[in-house]
């Protein structure tokens, strides 16, 4: 007989002492009874889709705010952006007048040659 | 030779696996309790085989079942409990094998009380002591091969290991049990 067949041999099957099943049934009932009497809380497993559950939450709630914040960020950019162009098109509109009042004093003081004759022409 | 048949081709069994499966997690202790008696001889050999020692071996394949009532909802079918089972042992008894190795170095224990006839007494239990001597991988994996006829592919699934490391603790594990069979043979 080879090696390979001798394995087989000294690796035959062996069955567990009798009553093998019924012992372990009665530690599932015993483990079953013990998580009951613990108070009827979750299992192992339910422990674990309740962390899932409250990590979700937390989650969900961190992520809520964030984006909250992101929002009035973004609004608060937003208004920052809108008041610079109104200031800079204020800007505009001043440093238009100035020119113009400046161009008008300019013009008392020794006139132009284009009022005079708006002026003859009226 | 009584060499045992593979238990992943059985559509049949894997069907009355699946029938009571189902009506385990529905809560049904005396489909969980036929499961346990279906599959308790191959959980329970592995274990025994493996550590050699009845008591420890009983409580071994209790835990693997116990364990199996606590995941029922995990298992797809019942074409994968015999992979589950045969995973789950065979982790609990390398976990074994290491505690016992750390807890004493002579790991070489005495046969057991009851066995079943062999071809050759001798040599089976110069065989089981060889064994006995490989490291807990090596161990399970020549259980494995030899036991269930499993393939190198199936048993790297079984125990987390490559396939070049099932073939080398094979190769290795052969050559030495070969080796040792030498050794203890009156010449």
């Amino acid at each position: 007989m080879n090696l390979e067949s001798r394995l087989r041999d000294a690796l035959q099957p062996v069955d567990p002492p009798a009553g093998f099943a019924s012992r372990v049934r009665a530690r599932v009932e015993r483990d079953m009874r013990a998580e009951h009497a613990v108070g009827g809380g979750p299992s192992a497993s339910g422990w674990r889709s309740w962390m899932a559950t409250a990590a979700a939450v937390l989650l969900l709630a961190v992520g809520g705010y964030g984006y909250r914040q992101y929002e009035e960020r973004r609004d608060a950019l937003a208004a920052r952006s809108q008041v610079l162009l109104a200031l800079q098109i204020t800007s505009r509109a001043l440093e238009t007048v100035h020119r113009q009042v400046v161009q008008a004093d300019t013009g008392t003081d020794a006139p132009r040659d284009d009022a005079g004759a708006e002026g003859d022409e009226r | 030779m009584a060499a045992t048949a593979p238990m992943r081709l059985d559509p049949a069994r894997d069907l009355r696996d699946d029938r009571l499966l189902h009506a385990a997690r529905a809560g049904d202790l005396d489909a969980f309790e036929a499961l346990v008696r279906r599959h308790q001889r191959r959980v329970y050999s592995l274990a025994y085989h493996a550590v050699r020692d009845e008591g420890l071996a009983e409580e071994l394949a209790q835990d693997v079942f116990v364990q199996l009532h606590a995941h029922l909802d995990r298992l797809e079918s019942g074409r994968h409990l015999a992979a589950w089972l045969r995973r789950v042992t065979s982790h609990r008894v390398i976990d074994a094998l290491r505690v016992r190795r750390h807890a004493s170095s002579l790991d070489v224990v005495g046969e057991p009380p009851v066995d079943p006839p062999r071809a050759d007494p001798l040599a089976a239990r110069l065989l089981r002591r060889a064994l006995a001597r490989l490291t807990p991988q090596a161990r399970l994996v020549v259980m494995l091969r030899y036991m269930d006829d499993l393939a190198p592919t199936e048993i790297a699934e079984a125990l987390d290991m490559s396939i070049n490391t099932v073939k080398s603790h094979l190769r290795r594990g052969l050559a030495l049990l070969r080796a040792r069979l030498q050794e203890g043979r009156p010449s």
